[in-house]
């Protein structure tokens, strides 16, 4: 055997890698150390306790604990509402100020001053975030979790004529697109929303979990028919502009109501769209979760609307915001990627595109019908101001 | 005399979210999902719902009614006139 070019030990180290920029740690390290005081001083009250053998038993204390008062489990189990029932710990404040990770209910008074603030906690208005089936959304969603591994038949998916198994991957890639935006929502917020709202965090962990799920069953669906087909710039700029958005009320009304919504029509036309009996059971596992969130975002509205204190001074903000909103998510909905790729799964095949056309205006007629109906209920008339048109453009 | 029953009953413009799932009471459970509903929606067992209107606020497309507002079902003896309002749903599955 002849000797390779180069051995490992003739080979330059390589260089060091900074994982963390320095200017980050620096700043890290500063910050902590102008907290020092507080910090320290709860360090050196630790040593001096330990080295003298004291102990403290202070965590026994219930004279202002809510100690005694027990939970007692519903017939479903212990849900959140069934601890919520014993006082104080379904209080929910209005405005958030504990901005740390002290939980609602336990002993936190005596420590506020010694406690460290979370500048990321900044989302800390209930009428922001609270939803009235917060949680029972968040038990349905407990419950209804299921596995893009294994709960989905994939060897009994069988390939499909051409033009219908690009169509219907090409979809998939759709959908693969947009599913990344539902998750990444969630995330840039929940982490801003304060403990003392556990119950929307939980939730918006449940939407993340179905998020993964969805643009993982896709991107499998995509590439076991084929492979994923084409991104697309309009697409794109409908989901940044959900991403942007600058209040989570807002984003919330865009991605969960609006997005989702359209989302949730086409999946609910699953019968119809998807070509293999494989295709159907992803598509009505997938509508389950997305009607939570289409759910949630319709009611967080509601609340925001029914306890701002200016609630007319609200209703035009989220007009305005809609008037945006509405372009960009038309644009997505106009797309070749996505309108051509239905029409043929809806008329069955490329020769028929021109009937799955009005096949699809249908779908879109009934997605304008549903979202006004849901801007309805969360008492945001859109009928008079809506920027997409009630009729598909090819049907006008 | 009619063994007394609920009033409430879901129109087929369900989503499906199951809110209302989690909101009936445990004990009561009268809140089902329609078994080979591809759409995924719920339903009311007239039967034993208890009326208590738990369900209907967290209902995200006022899709729970109650019969007695709209003139049906003012009295013992309607539940037949609830059903047919939602027959579009199929009976509860059988618990295994």
């Amino acid at each position: 055997m002849s000797k390779p070019a180069a051995s490992p030990t003739d080979l330059s180290p390589l260089p060091p890698e900074h994982a963390v920029p320095e200017e980050s740690l620096e700043s890290y390290e500063l910050a902590f150390g102008q907290q020092m005081t507080t910090w320290a001083e709860i360090l050196n009250d630790n040593g001096e306790r330990l080295q003298a053998g004291r102990f403290s038993l202070h965590w026994m204390e219930t004279d202002k604990a809510n100690w005694g008062r027990r939970a007692k489990p519903s017939s479903r189990g212990m849900t959140y509402a069934d601890t919520n029932r014993v006082e104080p710990y379904g209080q929910m404040p209005e405005k958030a100020e504990w901005l740390n990770f002290a939980p609602r209910g336990s002993v936190r008074d005596p420590y506020a001053q010694r406690m460290p603030v979370l500048s990321a906690y900044d989302v800390v208005d209930r009428n922001e975030l609270w939803a009235e089936n917060v949680i029972t959304l968040y038990e349905e969603a407990k419950a209804r979790q299921w596995n893009a591994t294994r709960d989905i038949p994939w060897d009994e998916l069988k390939s499909l004529p051409e033009d219908l198994e690009k169509a219907t991957c090409q979809l998939c890639t759709f959908l693969t697109e947009v599913e990344f935006v539902a998750g990444d929502f969630p995330a840039k917020w929940l982490y801003r929303i304060p403990q003392d709202f556990l119950e929307v965090k939980s939730f918006l962990a449940t939407q993340l979990m179905d998020e993964a799920r969805h643009q993982e069953v896709f991107r499998k669906r995509a590439i076991a028919g084929g492979g994923l087909l084409h991104a697309s710039p309009g697409f794109e700029w409908a989901l940044k502009a959900i991403m942007e958005a600058p209040s989570h009320t807002m984003g919330t009304f865009l991605l969960n109501l609006l997005g989702e919504g359209l989302v949730l029509s086409i999946f609910r036309s699953g019968e119809m769209i998807a070509k293999t009996h494989v295709d159907k059971e992803i598509f009505r596992l997938c509508l389950q979760d997305e009607a939570r969130h289409v759910s949630y975002g319709v009611m967080e509205l509601k609340n925001h609307l029914d306890n701002v204190p200016d609630r007319d001074a609200a209703l035009e903000d989220m007009h305005r915001f809609a008037d945006v909103g509405e372009m960009v998510i038309l644009t997505a909905f106009t797309e070749a990627a996505l309108i051509e790729p239905l029409a043929i799964l809806l008329g069955g095949g490329v020769n028929r595109i021109e009937q799955g056309l009005e096949q699809a205006g249908a779908l879109w007629g009934n997605f304008i019908e549903e979202y006004l109906g849901r801007c309805r209920r969360a008492g945001f008339d859109r009928s008079e101001r809506c920027g997409i048109p009630t009729q598909a453009p090819w049907l006008q | 005399m009619a063994r007394r029953h609920g009033h409430y009953y879901v129109d087929d413009t369900c989503i499906g979210c199951g809110a209302c799932d989690h909101a009936c009471p445990g004990k009561v459970d009268a809140v089902y999902e329609v078994a080979g509903d591809f759409l995924g929606r719920f339903a009311i067992v007239a039967e034993e719902c208890i009326d208590c209107d738990l369900c209907v606020p967290l209902c995200p497309v006022d899709c729970i009614h109650d019969a007695r507002n709209e003139g049906i079902a003012s009295k013992d003896g309607d539940l037949e006139q609830i059903k047919k309002l939602q027959s579009w749903a199929q009976a509860r599955p059988q618990a295994l």
